[in-house]
């Protein structure tokens, strides 16, 4: 009787936040997936019809390859960087803590502004005669444009860094902290150089951290579409023309097949990932 | 370091309950500083109808017919009892003449004419005895010529007779001198009594003719004396109008009821021979007159119906008869007013509506505005802003076909029976502004 | 020596950082005509680069500007502020208790709801995006800011990281609790809420930081310019009014800074959570 209430209550405490779950996204979607069916005229069965058109629509195919070598670059990139200053603090954080708080407090300022808010900055920073053009001058470089064209992909990696960073350092910084002492102690004792201590002991120990960061990473990198929409609207320069601007595009032009279509792919192609990746890093 | 966070945090949680409170107050702030500047309008649909011009005047009432009170001129007034616009009854008396000047007056003219008289009749027994004196001069005269001419006759007959018998006596023989001499003595005896045979008869001629025209200059002037007599005859009328008056005791009366219009005979003055005043009839009807400025007649045709008020009473119908242009430019308009009993020489006011113009849309003139020339309204418009729906005044250009004091006949693409056109407002609204409706 | 010459060099990316919150606060004091002085090239389009400097002649102007002025500014505010505090109202109200349900208790279908969860958390928002939308269309929720907020609040990021401080609560505690009799409600109130509180609080205060920043959602089902939250709003203030728009920027990110500030050590703990504990 008890167990049976135990077993119970959790329903109750989970119910109504799933209840939204259901309603919101889960029913509605198998709405979609019913759509995706049926062709946008009258609604009868079209078979894989909107499939074809999605994976066939070069637009999509372009977004697509755009927005996975976007992630294959930046994912990366943001990691290595973080991690690097995520060493640089924890290096200084004995003599100079106070420092050191300080500074992370200043990496994580990006996370908290909103993106609307600093997209102007961007705008005047990337623009052709904008300041990063100026300060290149101020080194000889002659400027460009750095919204058209693959230049515009730097933008965009620049910006998905500069957002993230802070957060991802954070995460470096938690990983490092969790594993303890007595391993480093160990390890000096072994007489191991600081780099075999990091590349052989460290990043091992914080194996499910490195998979969260690489998550989170890939999460934040959907986001970034946020920021490449307000700098440059609806149609931006090839390179960083995304898979979202494709779907909101679509939405825009309503054509609600290929948006049913592709976000069913999208869910599989993305459920995928999640998976293989936990399976590799499990491995 | 806690610490530190622990202030910050604290700083920080009290500087978001500020910042929150501001941003509440500010919201508030903003909104009355933009509900201050947004101007208030009134709107109004416009009405789909035909403009007409209604011209305003004061105007005065005239009698058709007046008559004119004449009094025999120069004599002396006394009193005058009516004044301009007094009704009167027929036998009234309108005034009254001082009666020792029209009775030295009236002596006057007896004597005149009794002078006359005498003239005319001394005149007529010298005529008369001209006449008879002529007539028995053409007697006498015709009586002699005629002796003349017979005796001359007798004469050239007898020189012809002689001169004849000489002839025979001679006969066809050669003659003497003597007898020569003698036969042309004998013609010449007969052509100077044949000469003075048809002598005496021109003679006769004349001398009749002389007398015939003696007689009758004679006879002109006999009658002359006769046609003397109008002159005689127009005193003795005025004796007769004198003693009328005196019979009336010197008082003037008026022929016929009615009001009077104008006095123009004083007392203490003499009367002229002009009228001594004016008596309008007010049965022979009224005539509305007025005056109007040469822009409003143009918009005024003969036949249009105008509406007269005069004492709270209102007429309506009253055709335009006449349109006369005045010396200074301004028009006349003249009106014939039946079935009222009003009084001449009053004042009215008229209401002259021209012919309305087509129909249209119309909007109060206070809602026609200008920019270089051409005209525009300011129509409101619905307008989905960061704020909600708002109403913004939106410029509808317009062309005016027709205008008059209070309305104007436009038309403009954009109108609409929908169209809600800004009349008023309690700022400067310019095209583009933003607005809000006056709440009553 | 190393550490100093560290410190250095990680000053620069900590400049880089607060970069753009630098710009937002000096342009926010600067002049219009300061301004369009600096900024010509790319507002004019002239010679020369836009340069950037600390204002010769600070002024508020542009506040008094805005926050005087214009009331479709706090009329964008606002409707940020309500998104977010109806998002936050219903994270407390339904995510908390899952996170605990999660956390807590074993049922049928826990691991289902789990890996619906997390999917859930990883899914771009296109890919509900057409399964919201029509929904919301049947609900006649479209176009209001329960669009935005109904979903948001229960989206799966939340719950997910204060399940992760949830975890960390001993089940022993809760065992024992309720030996001593205390029914599962009041464990949830008595001891699961007051230890997790750090992490409800930090999970919130992330929440905040992202409705503030909120984008897609707005911009897909949300049509009334009056309902705009101000991150659809700000884009659309033109460069030739500079000052306002970076003033308005500015205003607009205070919120999300102040609480930053505040909530600073939670948000790490936040961080923390969401991707090492586990």
């Amino acid at each position: 009787m008890n167990k049976m209430k135990k077993k119970y209550t959790g329903y109750f405490f989970i119910l109504p936040a799933f209840t939204g779950v259901m309603i919101f996204y889960i029913l509605p979607f198998f709405d979609v997936i019913r759509r995706s069916f049926t062709s946008v005229y009258g609604g009868g069965f079209a078979g894989i019809g909107n499939y074809t058109a999605v994976l066939t629509n070069g637009a999509f195919l372009k977004a697509a390859a755009n927005t996975v070598r976007f992630t294959l670059l930046g994912i990366p990139l943001l990691m290595a960087l973080s991690l690097l200053l995520a060493l640089g603090l924890t290096g200084i954080f004995g003599k100079y803590r106070q420092a050191a708080a300080l500074l992370k407090s200043t990496f994580l300022v990006p996370m908290a502004l909103p993106a609307a808010s600093v997209v102007l900055f961007f705008r005047l920073l990337f623009h052709g005669k904008g300041f990063f053009n100026a300060v290149l001058s101020w080194f000889g470089f002659s400027g460009a444009d750095w919204m058209s064209g693959m230049r515009a992909l730097f933008v965009l990696i620049f910006c998905y860094i500069w957002k993230n960073a802070g957060y991802t350092t954070v995460l470096w910084m938690a990983g490092f902290a969790g594993v303890p002492e007595s391993v480093y102690e160990a390890a000096k004792v072994d007489g191991a150089g600081a780099w075999n201590t990091f590349w052989h002991i460290t990043i091992p120990m914080i194996r499910p951290v490195i998979f969260m960061i690489a998550m989170i990473s890939l999460l934040n990198s959907f986001q970034i579409y946020r920021e490449v929409w307000l700098l440059a609207g609806n149609y931006p320069a090839e390179p960083i023309y995304l898979v979202q601007h494709v779907f909101h595009n679509w939405f825009l032009s309503l054509s609600m097949d290929k948006i049913a279509a592709g976000a069913v792919l999208l869910c599989i192609f993305v459920a995928i990932l999640i998976e293989f990746l936990q399976r590799i890093w499990e491995k | 370091m806690k610490e530190n966070h622990k202030k910050i945090r604290r700083m920080a949680a009290k500087a978001l309950a500020w910042f929150f409170a501001a941003m509440v107050g500010l919201t508030i702030v903003s909104r009355a500083a933009a509900s201050f500047t947004v101007p208030r309008v009134i709107t109004k649909i416009p009405e789909y109808q035909s403009v007409s011009h209604t011209v305003y005047c004061d105007g005065t009432l005239l009698a058709k017919r007046e008559m004119a009170i004449v009094a025999e001129a120069d004599l002396l007034i006394d009193t005058v009892f009516v004044s301009v616009g007094q009704r009167i009854e027929e036998g009234q008396t309108v005034a009254s003449l001082n009666l020792e000047d029209l009775s030295e007056k009236t002596e006057l003219l007896r004597e005149e004419i009794r002078a006359a008289e005498q003239e005319r009749e001394a005149q007529q027994t010298n005529s008369s005895v001209a006449l008879k004196r002529a007539k028995e001069d053409l007697e006498t005269a015709s009586s002699c010529a005629q002796r003349a001419v017979d005796r001359a006759k007798e004469e050239a007959e007898s020189a012809a007779a002689a001169y004849q018998s000489y002839q025979n006596m001679l006969g066809s023989r050669d003659v003497t001198e003597e007898e020569y001499r003698q036969s042309v003595a004998l013609l010449e005896e007969k052509k100077a009594k044949q000469e003075a045979y048809e002598q005496a008869q021109r003679d006769k001629e004349t001398a009749l003719r002389d007398a015939n025209r003696a007689m009758e200059d004679a006879t002109q002037s006999a009658k002359q004396s006769d046609v003397k007599q109008p002159g005689a005859g127009q005193r003795q009328k005025q004796l007769e109008r004198f003693e009328a008056l005196l019979a009336a005791k010197g008082n003037i009366t008026a022929p016929t009821a009615g009001m009077i219009t104008e006095v123009i005979g004083r007392a203490g003055q003499k009367t002229t021979d002009t009228a001594f005043c004016m008596i309008a009839d007010p049965g022979s009807g009224l005539l509305f007159s007025a005056q109007v400025s040469r822009e409003d007649a143009d918009l005024i045709e003969i036949g249009d119906t105008m509406t007269l008020t005069h004492n709270n009473q209102k007429v309506e119908d009253v055709t335009v008869g006449a349109l006369k242009t005045e010396s200074d430019g301004s028009v006349t308009i003249l009106a014939d007013v039946v079935g009222t009993d009003w009084t001449p020489g009053s004042s009215a006011k008229m209401e002259l509506s021209g012919k309305p113009s087509e129909r249209g849309f119309t909007v109060p003139l206070s809602a026609l505005r200008s920019q270089d020339g051409s005209y525009y309204l300011l129509v409101l418009q619905e307008t989905q802003t960061v704020l909600g729906t708002q109403k913004m005044a939106v410029r509808v250009d317009v062309t005016v076909q027709e205008k008059n004091d209070n309305l104007a006949l436009v038309e403009g693409g954009g109108l609409s029976g929908e169209s809600e056109v800004i009349i008023d407002s309690d700022r400067a609204v310019s095209n583009g502004s933003q607005v809000r409706l006056w709440e009553k | 020596m190393k550490r100093k010459l560290l410190l250095c060099s990680l000053c620069i990316p900590a400049a880089a950082a607060v970069l753009p919150l630098i710009f937002l606060i000096t342009g926010s004091v600067t002049g219009n005509l300061e301004i369009k002085e600096y900024l010509s090239p790319i507002i004019f389009g002239g010679d020369g680069y836009a340069v950037w400097r600390f204002p010769v002649y600070p002024t508020f102007r542009n506040f008094v500007e805005l926050l005087l002025d214009s009331p479709e500014f706090f009329q964008m505010f606002w409707n940020t502020q309500k998104i977010t505090i109806g998002i936050l109202a219903g994270q407390i109200l339904f995510g908390v208790p899952a996170a605990w349900g999660l956390a807590s208790y074993e049922f049928p279908g826990k691991k289902m709801i789990y890996r619906i969860y997390i999917l859930l958390m990883m899914m771009p928002f296109q890919v509900t995006m057409l399964s919201e939308y029509l929904q919301l269309k049947s609900l006649s929720l479209l176009d209001t800011h329960w669009a935005v907020i109904l979903p948001g609040m229960f989206a799966t990021f939340t719950p997910f990281l204060i399940y992760r401080f949830f975890c960390d609560i001993p089940k022993e505690l809760l065992e024992a609790a309720r030996m001593d009799g205390a029914g599962e409600l009041r464990i949830f109130f008595s001891i699961g809420l007051p230890i997790g509180s750090s992490g409800v609080i930090a999970a919130l205060l992330l929440a905040f930081l992202t409705c503030q920043s909120m984008l897609e959602e707005p911009l897909t089902f949300i049509e009334t310019k009056s309902r705009f939250p101000l991150s659809l709003y700000l884009p659309q203030i033109d460069l030739t009014q500079a000052g306002f728009a970076i003033c308005a920027s500015f205003v607009a990110a205070l919120p999300a800074v102040i609480l930053f500030l505040m909530g600073q050590d939670y948000l790490e703990q936040g961080i923390v959570a969401a991707g090492v504990k586990s």
